[in-house]
């Protein structure tokens, strides 16, 4: 059965039994020597400063962390896996290494410490491993273990592709060349099998939820859909 | 925009519906499914009880089949990345919203890089791994909104006239 006292921590649990100790040991073994009374006085306040100076009382051993990000990379070696590859870091090793090459150079993957980053090449399969997954399988302990690094690092990798992502808005979410409409319009005349004012219409819109994990701490109720879930409206043009 | 907000309702916020002579030139315009309002830039298909006239019909199931590749775009982008399933942001402040939005920003950013690189057919794989759950979302009653045109109909008009005519020339043949 589970202690009904209050939680304490590991210091006072620590000093709470050296002074239990030192009633015994008085109780039952009293010095009468005053030199040594002074000796073993001396003795307990250096004991108790102790305690209450040092952080960890146990110490602390590092989680293990053994990922298996590495078979990735071995992946990309023969073209028959890279459907594994595909399948790992959802998208294909040629595009995975045009991302790369897009994004190398952004200062957020340098600081001036004398303890450099994670290579770029592992911050941004950490990062797709990531977006490729949802439910318990995205949570940080489970991407973790999986990546072998520990939980914050995780997210700051997420943070640095995603700044660095970011600044690629611009060249891939744009507005299409006239040439590039014609493209899409002679794609409908064929479609259609007829010219006329249908052509003009090159792009669609539509809507789609994108489901929330859990219920948002802030507003919640606005989230609440149709479909009895939590989400967000994502409106997407596409063409 | 939150999940709440009808498709045209969260369509009004978009740069493509508060500054449409950004997105378009001349007679061009775009398609979109029932939820939407219509208006010279947008042309959704018909709601009942107009979707039941024989010509929208024939007009709707038309568009409908081009629309089915916007349905893929997104099957395609929630295929592959599956975050976009179950996003796990906790909402608590506003900063959150923002950050619940940048990850729908960075998938569709590497969607449309993708596309770029390997081209659309590339998307196809994933589409298996999407349930097709984004066609049961429309037919909601939604009031119609207030637009600034003189006839939001004389557009989509003209189109049902101009797909009835096809239709009948090639029958006539």
């Amino acid at each position: 059965m589970r202690s009904t006292m209050p939680c304490q921590t590991v210091h006072k649990q620590t000093k709470c039994a050296y002074i239990f100790y030192m009633i015994l040991r008085d109780l039952f073994t009293p010095t009468t020597n005053l030199k040594d009374l002074c000796h073993q006085h001396d003795f307990d306040m250096r004991v108790l400063l102790t305690i209450k100076q040092r952080r960890y009382i146990n110490g602390r051993s590092p989680v293990l962390k053994l990922g298996n990000l590495s078979l990735a990379w071995e992946f990309t070696q023969s073209p028959s896996d890279h459907k594994h590859f595909v399948n790992m870091l959802r998208v294909s090793p040629k595009v995975f290494d045009t991302i790369l090459c897009l994004i190398h150079d952004h200062p957020i993957f340098y600081n001036n410490s004398n303890n450099p980053q994670t290579d770029v090449q592992t911050q941004l399969a950490v990062t797709l491993y990531r977006m490729g997954r949802y439910g318990n399988g995205a949570s940080l302990e489970d991407l973790a273990q999986d990546a072998g690094f520990s939980e914050g690092s995780i997210e700051n990798f997420t943070e640095h592709c995603f700044t660095a992502i970011e600044g690629l808005h611009d060249t891939f979410v744009r507005q299409l060349t006239p040439q590039e409409k014609e493209v899409e319009k002679r794609w409908m005349d064929e479609h259609l099998g007829f010219v006329g004012t249908w052509r003009e219409g090159w792009i669609m819109y539509d809507g789609t939820i994108v489901v929330l994990y859990k219920r948002p701490g802030l507003d919640g109720d606005a989230y609440y859909t149709l479909k009895a879930n939590y989400g967000l409206n994502a409106q997407v043009s596409s063409y | 925009m939150t999940g709440s907000a009808h498709d045209a309702r969260a369509f009004e916020h978009t740069t493509a519906a508060m500054t449409p002579e950004w997105l378009f030139e001349g007679e061009e315009f775009a398609w979109a499914d029932s939820a939407y309002t219509v208006n010279s830039r947008t042309i959704p298909v018909h709601k009942k009880p107009a979707s039941l006239i024989p010509e929208n019909t024939h007009f709707d199931k038309t568009v409908a089949h081009l629309c089915v590749r916007s349905e893929h775009c997104m099957g395609a982008l929630k295929g592959r990345f599956q975050c976009l399933r179950g996003l796990r942001v906790n909402i608590n402040i506003k900063a959150d919203h923002v950050a619940a939005c940048q990850w729908i920003t960075i998938a569709i950013i590497l969607h449309n890089l993708i596309i770029d690189v390997e081209g659309a057919e590339s998307a196809q794989e994933f589409l298996p791994s999407h349930s097709r759950e984004e066609l049961d979302d429309r037919g909601v009653a939604h009031p119609p909104l207030p637009i600034a045109d003189d006839d939001p109909e004389t557009k989509r008009k003209q189109l049902v006239h101009e797909i009835v005519e096809y239709q009948n020339l090639r029958q006539s043949r």
